[in-house]
């Protein structure tokens, strides 16, 4: 995580997304969720997704985080066309370029907080002090440095999503992505999470996707990309 | 890409995923490691049951019919000549506890009612018989022959009415101090008196009738010279296993004739042990199947019901690869952990049964094993633990990342 008050107007394109098509097909129903999306993403910026209910944005985020194939498009990150990545390429990328954080936490029962945080930074075979270490400060960060023993189902949602953030940074990703995080919180807990998103935002300089559909939640963003029906909305 | 650093990081992950699903559930762990240590208990122990059955039998036929090494005549001849002389070689190999020459004839006894039962007859000097075989220490009645001993026969058990185990063969009625009719195959007819009855509950053994080298020179008509040959010669070795070697120091001392172990001679009896050692065999299939199929099915539940754990895990970029040995190395736990509690529990039991030996028709039985069929089942089990983790989770693990997390 890079350190310091960040300056916004660097521009570096980070996420370049050229026409995306994604098509389901379910028996003889086809559904075609993108209809040929293209956006970009810049360094350091905090992008919101919007857009009516089933207009497509959580496949957006599937098929930026990896989770996913396009049937169609390019996706570049950093220089990257990740479509044409093969499997193991794939999870390495997802491990130390990419957090994603989803609606309902998803946190593993068997382990404690600081596990969940420190799993992905394990797996990269950084020395146990250094991802100890940076798995406490997030957990600092979140403000749950007193519960990093307790195991997901001891602590509330707002706990256990910011547990999730936590997990989603520790590898110091080039991008968040946030797949309306706040929807199964109360207002209280949502303001929570949002002003801690924008903390990583502005603090650090992290490069946020998040989907969301509370227009409220606007302010916080620098920008708005709006989907309707699988194509962007430019009204 | 895969450079080794990375399969090590990999292996601690996955490591560190096992122990904590291992542990989390412990019931869980404790039932199914119960069920995979009584399955190995179960068949190693039926195993080493019939293992003891088999011991208990060959014991039994050597030391009445065979002995370790058996000499007989050479192809074209009735008899073995210079017997003295070949006991005398024999005895002076070590390892040799007793060697006994046998002259085989027929006789049949006739009870006081008329009933008649065919018995081999085997003319023994009774001394050298008692080190050579067991009959003298399995005297159910009666007393056993001395050497001088004449007009009194010691008989088997399994040819008279009130001792014998099965009642497929003509038997008589007598029994110790009885008189009863002796015919002869030589024709003499004479009346003898039961000096005893020999018994070792297997009727295979208990077929036998021996009188001594004095009361066959009557009968026959024979001189101690003409009673200088035998039909067969008993060599009985202090333990088994030794028998090729002594097979070999009787053909270096220039002893002719066929001479043949313990387990040349008991074709039969062999083919009956080779039939339970089979069944033993499939029992232990069938164990293995049983522990297969328990860590397969605990696997399989515990990976479905983790189908959207395992999608996170794979978002968060740890690879299918790691998982999949995450699973593995579970199972090889559940297959160690049950393994080594089979190992002490059937050591336990066969400890108990070795004290208390299991009362069987034929016998104390004894159970047995060996220290390479415990190893072999363990091995068995591992591997077949690690079979079981692999099957029963690679199919969820290769599954789609958002189908395992948002349908699972
Ligand atoms: N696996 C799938 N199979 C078939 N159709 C799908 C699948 N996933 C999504 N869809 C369809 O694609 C469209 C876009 O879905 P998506 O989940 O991206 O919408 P969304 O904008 O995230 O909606 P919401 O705000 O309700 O989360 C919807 O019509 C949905 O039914
Ligand atoms: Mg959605």
């Amino acid at each position: 995580m890079k350190t310091g008050k960040q300056d916004k107007k660097e521009n570096r394109l980070l996420i370049d997304v050229k026409n995306i098509v994604k098509r389901y097909v379910t028996g003889d129903v086809i559904t075609e969720a993108l209809r040929g999306v293209s956006f970009k993403v810049y360094n350091k910026e905090f992008i919101g997704l919007m857009g009516p209910s089933g207009s497509g944005k959580s496949t957006v985020l599937h098929q930026l985080g990896l989770l996913d194939k396009p049937t169609s498009g390019q996706i570049i990150i950093d220089g990257v066309d990740v479509t044409q990545l093969h499997d193991i390429k794939r999870s390495y990328f997802r491990l130390h370029k990419l957090g994603y954080v989803f609606q309902q936490y998803r946190n593993l029962p068997e382990l404690t907080a600081l596990e969940n945080v420190y799993l992905p930074a394990r797996m990269t075979g950084w020395p146990r002090k250094k991802y100890m270490d940076q798995a406490k400060m997030l957990l600092e960060q979140v403000g749950l440095k007193e519960r990093m023993h307790h195991r997901p189902y001891e602590l509330s949602g707002g706990e256990q999503q910011r547990i999730a953030i936590a997990r989603a940074l520790v590898n110091k990703p080039d991008i968040l992505f946030a797949d309306e995080p706040t929807a199964n919180l109360d207002t209280d807990s949502t303001k929570v999470i949002m002003d801690l998103l924008k903390h990583f935002n502005e603090e650090f300089g992290q490069t946020i996707v998040m989907v969301s559909h509370e227009p409220e939640q606007i302010k916080y963003f620098d920008r708005v990309v709006r989907i309707k029906d699988g194509l962007i909305d430019l009204c | 890409m895969l450079s080794l650093k990375k399969i090590i990081d990999g292996m601690d992950i996955a490591f560190f995923l096992a122990m904590k699903n291992l542990f989390h559930n412990k019931k869980m762990l404790i039932l199914i490691i119960a069920i995979i240590s009584l399955g190995f208990l179960s068949t190693t122990f039926s195993t080493s049951v019939i293992n003891g059955l088999k011991y208990q039998i060959e014991e039994k036929a050597i030391s009445v019919m065979t002995g370790n090494v058996m000499i007989e005549p050479k192809e074209d001849e009735d008899f073995i000549y210079d017997v003295d002389e070949i006991v005398k070689k024999a005895l002076a190999i070590p390892g040799v506890v007793g060697v006994s020459p046998h002259i085989n004839r027929g006789i049949t006894l006739v009870d006081k009612y008329g009933s008649k039962a065919s018995y081999q007859l085997k003319i023994i000097n009774p001394e050298k018989e008692a080190f050579a075989s067991a009959i003298d220490n399995n005297i159910l009645s009666g007393r056993y022959l001395s050497k001088k001993t004449t007009g009194e026969i010691f008989i088997g058990a399994d040819l008279t009415k009130k001792y014998r185990m099965q009642e497929a063969l003509p038997s008589i009625d007598a029994d110790a101090g009885d008189k009863i009719t002796a015919m002869f195959d030589n024709g003499v007819v004479k009346q003898v008196k039961v000096r005893g009855i020999y018994g070792l509950s297997f009727a295979a053994t208990d077929i036998y009738a021996y009188i001594t080298k004095e009361e066959a020179k009557q009968v026959f008509g024979m001189t101690d010279e003409e009673m200088d040959v035998a039909s067969e010669i008993m060599i009985k070795t202090r333990d088994r296993g030794i028998e090729e070697d002594i097979i070999f120091k009787l053909k270096q001392f220039g002893i002719t004739g066929k001479i043949s172990s313990w387990q040349e001679k008991l074709g039969v009896i062999n083919q009956f042990t080779d039939s339970i050692l089979i069944v033993s065999k499939i029992t232990g299939l069938i164990g293995i199947i049983i522990a297969f199929a328990t860590i397969y099915i605990m696997i399989y539940i515990n990976v479905m019901n983790k189908r959207s754990q395992i999608g996170i895990m794979k978002a968060l970029g740890i690879t299918k690869e790691t998982i999949l040995v995450s699973y593995i190395i579970q199972s090889f736990c559940y297959g160690i952990i049950g393994g080594l509690l089979g190992v002490i529990l059937t050591r336990y039991v066969i400890w108990h049964y070795t004290i208390n030996p299991i009362v069987m028709p034929i016998g104390d039985v004894v159970p047995l094993i060996s220290i390479t069929s415990y190893i072999y089942s363990f091995i068995i089990l591992l591997l077949s633990s690690l079979f079981a983790g692999y099957f029963a989770s690679q199919g969820v693990i290769k599954e789609n990342i958002l189908d395992a997390i948002f349908k699972g």
